[in-house]
C-alpha cells in the first residue's frame, strides 16, 4: 500500500505531539515520525519546516541554536506551555472528530 | 549564539532578515545531510541517496520563501512590542516621577498653558481678520477695488456707474459690488430691523456661496420696477420661520412692500466690507442701489497681472468721469490685492498684538526651559545611580525626552482650555469695526503650530538636560554627595535665559503702559459737546408709509411732543444726525471774495447736519462767535459752520458774515449758484471718534430735519432719571405700531465706543504684559532658589567666618538683580524699536514717552526684587553648623 496523503491540519498535531518527548531538530523529528507511522504517511520535508515556523510564529514552539550528537549546529524545537495546551485541546478535538467519523463508518451498509 | 530573551535583555541587534534566511538555509542543509546518511545506511549509493534526500524534501523553494516570510513577520512582532513595552514604561516613569513633584509639575504646565492658549486664541483672530478674511474661490486673483481721494487719503467705495463701466473691462474674470442696507421686516409678529445686503445675481457663483434651498435672482428680478423679491440668511430663516422649507414664495413685507421668498442663503457668507455684520436678507442689486456698501471686489483674469487690471480698470474711470466733473476727476482709484477685510490700521495693530503675544509664548518656553534645567540639575545624582546600575545613555536620554514631551503634552490639553476661554473673552470684549469676530473658532493650524512650538522646545530642554548628566561625570557626581557645583556653560545658559525674558517682558511692559496711557488721554478729551444724560434715537421712516414731506414733519414733531412728556426728560430736539454718528459729503468749498480755481479748501470731507434751533443748547455746544439759529435763518440762508472749518474757508479771519458754496454748485433756480451765509461758529465736535477731532468740518443746517426719511430724536435727561428706553418704545409703538421701534443710543456709551478698539488693544496687552512679567519674575525666582540651594555651605562659611545677615542678602539678591537689570536695558532698547508699531494707536503720547519707560522699568525691577525675597530669606535663614556639617 503505498503512503497515505497527510489531512489538512493534522501535521502541526503530529509536530506537537512529537516534540512532547523532549526538543528536537527537523530531521529528528521527521525521523520519529516516520518511525511512529512505520513510512505509512507521506509528510513532505519542506512541508514539516514550514510547520513548525508556522508554530513558532503562533508561540507554540520555541526555537533555540544547539549542537547535535555530532557536533553540527542544529536549531531545536522546543514545546511552549501555550503549546502544551494546543496539543491538548487539539488531541480531544481530533478524537471525537476520529471516533464519530468510525462510528458513522462502522454500521452495517444498508441495501441498495 | 544567544537567546532571544537574552539579547533583547542585554539590548543587542536582533537577527535581520539575510541572518534569518542563513539560518533556514544551514537548518535544511543539515536535513538533506542527515537523511543522505540515513538512507546510505540503508544502502544507498551517495550520488542517489542525495537525490532520493532532495526528492524526500520536496518543492524548497516555495517552502523557503513561505519559512522565511513567516519568520520575519515573527522578528518584527517581537521588536514591535518590545519597542511599545518600552515606551510605555517610558510614559509610565515619566508620568510618576512628573506626579512625584506635583508643584513644579504644575508650574509648568500652567506657563505652557498660558503661553500656547493665549497664542492660539490671538493667531485664530489674526487668522480670521488678516490672513484669510474672505474665503472666496481662487482667493488668490481677488482684487479690491476702491476709490482714494488724494489729499486725506481715505478710500471710498466706488460709484455704482463705476462698477458697471468696469463690468466689461478684459483683465477681469467677474467684479461684484454690493450694497448694505437696513431694512424693516414684518413677518407676523413685530416688525424689526435687519441688516440686508444688495448683490447681483452672479454672486453666489462669484463668491462661492451656496443656497440652503429655493433659487438666487435673475435678470428679470434685477430691473427697475420688478415684482419684489428677497432671500433671507439662513439665520434668519431659522430663527424667524423655523427653517421651514415651505417659506419659499411666501410674502413678507420689507420696508411695506409685500416681496416674495425665493430662497435660504446659508449662513457666514463674508463680505469685503470693514468689518459689515452678518447678513441677515438678500435683495437684488436693482437701479434702485445708488451707493455700494464697501470695496467692489474682482477676480482677475487667470493670467493678468494687477498692473495690468488697474492700467484698464484706471482708463476706463477716466473715460467714465470726463473733464466735466472736477469733483469726480479729483479722485483716484486704488487696487489692492484682496486681503484687507479690516483698515489697514487695524491690521497693523492686530499685527502688533500677534507680535506680543509670541513675546509671551517665547517667556512661557524660556521659562519652562528653565524649570527643565533646574530639575535636571538636581536630578543629576539620580541619573549617575541610574547609568552606574547600567541604563544606556541613550536610554536615560530617551527617559528625559519622554518627561519634557509628556509635560508639553499636558500643556498643549491645558493651553487648548486656555485657547478657548480667552478668544471668549476676546469675541466679547471685540471692537465694532472686528465684528465678524463673532464667529471665529480655535484655528486647528494654529494650534498645531503653537504645539510644534511648546514640544520642540520640551524636546531641546529636555535634551539639554539629558546631555549635562554625563557618562564620564558619573562617578565624581556619586561621590561628592551635597552641594556639587553646576557646570559653568549650563548656568551661563540659564542666566542668559532670565536675561531675554526680562528683556521681552519690558518690552510688553512699555506698549502696554503706552497704551493705557492712551486711553486715559482719550477719555480725557473734550468732545466737544456735553454728552451726560444724553440719549439719541435715529428713526428710519419707512418710505412706504410716509412718502411725503408732511407725513413725515408731522411725524416728527409728534415724536417730539411725546417724548417731551417722558418723565426726566429737560430737553429734547430733533437733528439729522448727532456726533459719533455722523454722515459725510465729499465737498470741496470755495469762500466769497476768492479766486475761483484755486479756491479749493479743506481735506474733502465736511460733515452736513439739519438741526433745530436749540440742538446748540441741548448739546452745550458753545457759540465761538456771531449767534446762532433762529425761525428766518431758513429764509437768510444762513448755516452755523464749526470751528475747523470757519478755519479751513477764512483762516483766521472773521467768519461770521462772509458767504462760501460748495466748488461745483450748480445754479440755483432764481440764477447763479446761491452762497451760503455764516451766521455763526460753534466748538469742534468729534465727528467719529474721540481720537479724530482733527477731521471735525462740519457744517449746520436751520432745516426742518424731519423733512427726510432719517433723523435723530435728541433728549437730554436729568440726573438719576428713570430708564428711558422702555418709554421710547412705547412711544414709538403708540405713533405707529407698524414701525419697529429704534434703538437708544448713550451718548456716552457711544463717545467710549469710538475708541473701542485702543481699549481693546490695550486691554489684551496689558494682560500680555502682566502675564510676561510673572513669568520671567517666576524664571528669576527659580533661579535664585537654585543658587541659594547650590551655595548653601558657601553661605555657611561665610556667615561663620563673620559675614553680617546684610552682606549674605547683598549676596543672594546682586545676582537677581543684576540679571534683571542687563534684561532691563537690552529690553529698554528694544521698546525704542518695538513701540513704533504702535504709533498708531497712540493719542497723547509719543512712542518714546519717557514715563512709559520708566515704568515699565519699575514694575520689573519691582517683581524682580520680590522673587529674590523668598530665596534671600532661606539664605538668612543658614545655620552655618548645619550647613557645614551635612556634607
Amino acid at each position: 500500500m503505498p503512503p497515505l496523503t497527510i489531512l489538512k491540519g493534522t501535521l502541526d498535531v503530529l509536530v506537537l505531539k512529537t516534540l512532547t518527548w523532549g526538543p528536537m531538530h527537523g530531521f529528528e523529528i521527521t525521523t520519529w515520525l516516520e518511525e511512529q507511522t512505520r513510512e505509512g504517511l507521506d509528510i513532505e520535508d519542506a512541508a514539516l519546516y514550514q510547520a513548525l515556523r508556522r508554530l513558532e510564529e503562533r508561540g507554540f514552539l520555541e526555537a533555540e541554536l544547539g549542537l547535535t550528537e555530532n557536533n553540527r549546529r542544529a536549531r531545536y524545537y522546543k514545546l511552549t506551555t501555550t503549546g502544551r495546551a494546543h496539543l491538548r485541546a487539539e488531541t480531544t478535538r481530533f478524537t471525537r472528530y476520529a471516533e464519530m467519523v468510525l462510528a458513522v463508518l462502522a454500521t452495517p451498509a444498508a441495501r441498495a | 549564539m544567544l537567546r532571544p530573551g537574552i539579547r533583547r535583555l542585554f539590548g543587542l541587534d536582533l537577527p535581520r532578515t539575510d541572518r534569518i534566511a542563513a539560518e533556514l538555509h544551514d537548518e535544511m542543509e543539515l536535513h538533506l545531510e542527515l537523511r543522505t546518511q540515513q538512507l546510505i545506511a540503508r544502502g544507498l549509493s551517495p550520488a542517489a541517496a542525495r537525490a532520493q534526500a532532495r526528492r524526500l524534501f520536496g518543492d524548497s523553494s516555495d517552502a523557503i520563501r513561505d519559512i522565511a516570510q513567516h519568520a520575519r513577520r515573527r522578528e518584527r512582532t517581537i521588536k514591535r512590542r518590545f519597542t511599545l513595552d518600552s515606551l510605555a514604561q517610558d510614559v509610565r516613569f515619566a508620568l510618576r516621577t512628573l506626579g512625584r513633584q506635583k508643584a513644579w509639575t504644575a508650574v509648568a504646565i500652567v506657563t505652557l498653558a498660558l503661553g500656547i492658549g493665549a497664542n492660539t486664541a490671538v493667531f485664530s483672530v489674526v487668522n480670521d481678520l488678516i490672513l484669510d478674511p474672505l474665503r472666496y474661490p481662487h482667493a488668490d486673483r481677488l482684487i479690491l477695488l476702491s476709490r482714494a481721494i488724494p489729499a486725506s487719503g481715505v478710500t471710498v467705495s466706488p460709484s455704482v456707474e463705476l462698477l458697471d463701466a468696469w463690468r466689461g473691462a478684459r483683465s477681469l474674470e467677474g467684479i461684484e459690488g454690493y450694497a448694505n442696507n437696513d431694512l424693516t421686516l414684518a413677518a407676523g409678529g413685530d416688525p424689526r430691523i435687519v441688516h440686508a445686503t444688495s448683490a447681483s445675481r452672479t454672486f453666489p457663483a462669484f463668491s462661492g456661496a451656496h443656497l440652503v434651498t429655493g433659487r438666487w435672482f435673475n435678470a428679470d428680478e434685477e430691473r427697475a420696477g420688478a415684482a419684489p423679491v428677497a432671500v433671507l440668511g439662513e439665520r434668519l430663516w431659522r430663527a424667524q420661520f423655523n427653517g421651514d422649507a415651505s417659506v419659499l414664495g411666501r410674502s413678507i413685507t420689507i420696508e411695506g412692500k409685500p416681496t416674495t421668498v425665493i430662497g435660504v442663503m446659508q449662513d457666514g457668507v463674508r463680505m469685503p466690507s470693514w468689518g459689515s455684520d452678518p447678513t441677515d436678507l438678500w435683495v437684488p442689486f436693482t437701479p434702485a442701489v445708488k451707493f455700494l456698501g464697501g470695496p467692489a471686489v474682482a477676480r482677475l483674469r487667470a493670467g493678468m497681472s494687477v498692473t495690468q487690471a488697474q492700467q484698464e480698470l484706471a482708463s476706463i474711470a477716466t473715460r467714465l468721469d470726463g473733464p466735466a466733473n472736477p469733483a469726480r476727476h479729483s479722485m483716484v482709484f486704488t487696487i489692492a490685492v484682496a486681503r484687507p477685510g479690516i483698515g489697514a490700521e487695524t491690521r497693523q495693530s492686530v499685527f502688533m498684538l500677534a507680535g506680543a503675544v509670541c513675546l509671551l509664548l517665547l517667556i512661557a518656553c524660556a521659562n519652562v526651559a528653565h524649570l527643565l534645567l533646574a530639575r535636571g540639575a538636581t536630578r543629576e545624582r539620580e541619573l549617575a545611580v541610574r547609568a552606574a546600575l547600567g541604563a544606556g545613555r541613550g536610554r536615560i536620554m530617551r527617559q528625559l525626552v519622554t518627561e519634557s514631551m509628556m509635560l508639553a503634552l499636558a500643556g498643549c490639553v491645558a493651553g487648548l482650555l486656555v485657547g478657548v476661554a480667552s478668544l471668549r473673552v476676546i469675541v466679547a470684549m471685540r471692537p465694532p469695526n472686528m465684528s465678524t469676530l463673532a464667529n471665529v473658532h480655535i484655528d486647528a493650524r494654529v494650534l498645531l503650530a503653537t504645539m510644534c512650538v511648546s514640544l520642540l522646545t520640551g524636546l531641546a530642554f529636555g535634551l539639554v538636560a539629558a546631555l549635562q548628566g554625563k557618562g564620564d561625570r558619573t562617578f565624581s557626581i556619586l561621590r561628592s554627595s551635597v552641594g556639587g557645583s553646576e557646570g559653568a556653560g549650563h548656568h551661563r545658559l540659564r542666566s542668559l535665559l532670565v536675561v531675554t525674558e526680562s528683556a521681552m517682558s519690558v518690552v510688553l511692559l512699555v506698549g502696554a503702559t503706552l497704551l493705557i496711557r492712551t486711553v486715559i488721554n482719550l477719555r480725557d478729551i473734550d468732545p466737544g459737546f456735553d454728552a451726560r444724560n444724553v440719549y439719541a434715537m435715529p428713526v428710519t421712516l419707512p418710505e412706504g408709509r410716509y412718502p411725503s414731506e408732511a407725513s413725515r414733519v408731522q411725524y416728527g414733531s409728534q415724536l417730539l411732543e411725546q417724548a417731551k412728556r417722558i418723565p426726566g426728560v429737560s430737553q429734547a430736539t430733533i437733528a439729522s444726525s448727532v456726533p459719533t454718528k455722523s454722515g459725510l459729503m465729499i465737498a470741496e468749498w470755495m469762500a466769497d471774495g476768492e479766486q475761483l480755481p484755486a479756491a479749493a479748501k479743506g481735506n474733502g470731507f465736511t460733515a452736513m447736519n439739519r438741526v433745530r434751533p436749540d440742538y446748540f443748547a441741548l448739546m452745550r455746544m458753545p457759540l465761538v462767535a456771531g449767534r446762532g439759529f433762529d425761525a428766518g435763518s431758513s429764509q437768510r440762508n444762513e448755516v452755523v459752520i464749526s470751528r475747523s472749518l470757519a478755519k479751513q474757508l477764512f483762516r483766521n479771519a472773521q467768519a461770521v458774515g462772509r458767504g462760501f458754496r460748495a466748488r461745483d454748485a450748480g445754479p440755483s433756480p432764481s440764477g447763479p449758484p446761491k452762497w451760503m451765509i455764516v451766521s455763526g461758529v460753534v466748538e469742534d465736535a468729534s465727528l467719529f471718534s474721540l481720537s479724530d477731532l482733527r477731521n471735525s468740518a462740519v457744517v449746520y443746517f436751520p432745516e426742518e430735519p424731519t423733512k427726510s426719511s432719517d433723523f435723530t430724536l435728541v433728549l437730554k435727561m436729568r440726573d438719576g432719571a428713570p430708564p428711558l428706553t422702555a418709554a421710547l418704545r412705547k412711544v414709538s409703538l403708540a405713533l405707529d405700531p407698524a414701525m419697529s421701534p429704534p434703538a437708544v443710543l448713550k451718548l456716552t456709551e457711544e463717545l467710549m465706543g469710538t475708541i473701542a478698539q485702543q481699549r481693546f488693544i490695550m486691554t489684551l496687552l496689558t494682560l500680555f504684559a502682566v502675564l510676561a512679567v510673572v513669568l520671567s519674575a517666576v524664571g528669576l525666582y527659580g533661579v535664585i532658589a537654585y543658587m541659594v540651594s547650590r551655595s548653601t555651605r558657601e553661605i555657611g562659611i561665610r556667615v561663620a567666618l563673620g559675614a553680617a545677615r546684610r552682606d549674605v542678602a547683598r549676596l543672594v539678591t546682586r545676582q537677581g538683580l543684576m540679571l534683571s537689570g542687563i534684561g532691563l536695558a537690552i529690553g529698554l532698547l528694544a521698546s525704542l524699536w518695538g513701540t513704533a508699531l504702535l504709533k498708531k494707536d497712540l493719542y497723547g503720547v509719543t512712542a518714546t514717552d519717557p514715563l512709559s519707560y520708566v515704568v515699565g522699568a519699575m514694575v520689573l525691577l519691582v517683581l524682580a526684587a520680590a522673587a529674590c525675597v523668598a530665596p534671600t530669606v532661606r539664605a538668612l535663614r543658614i545655620d552655618p553648623m548645619t550647613a557645614m556639617r551635612s556634607e
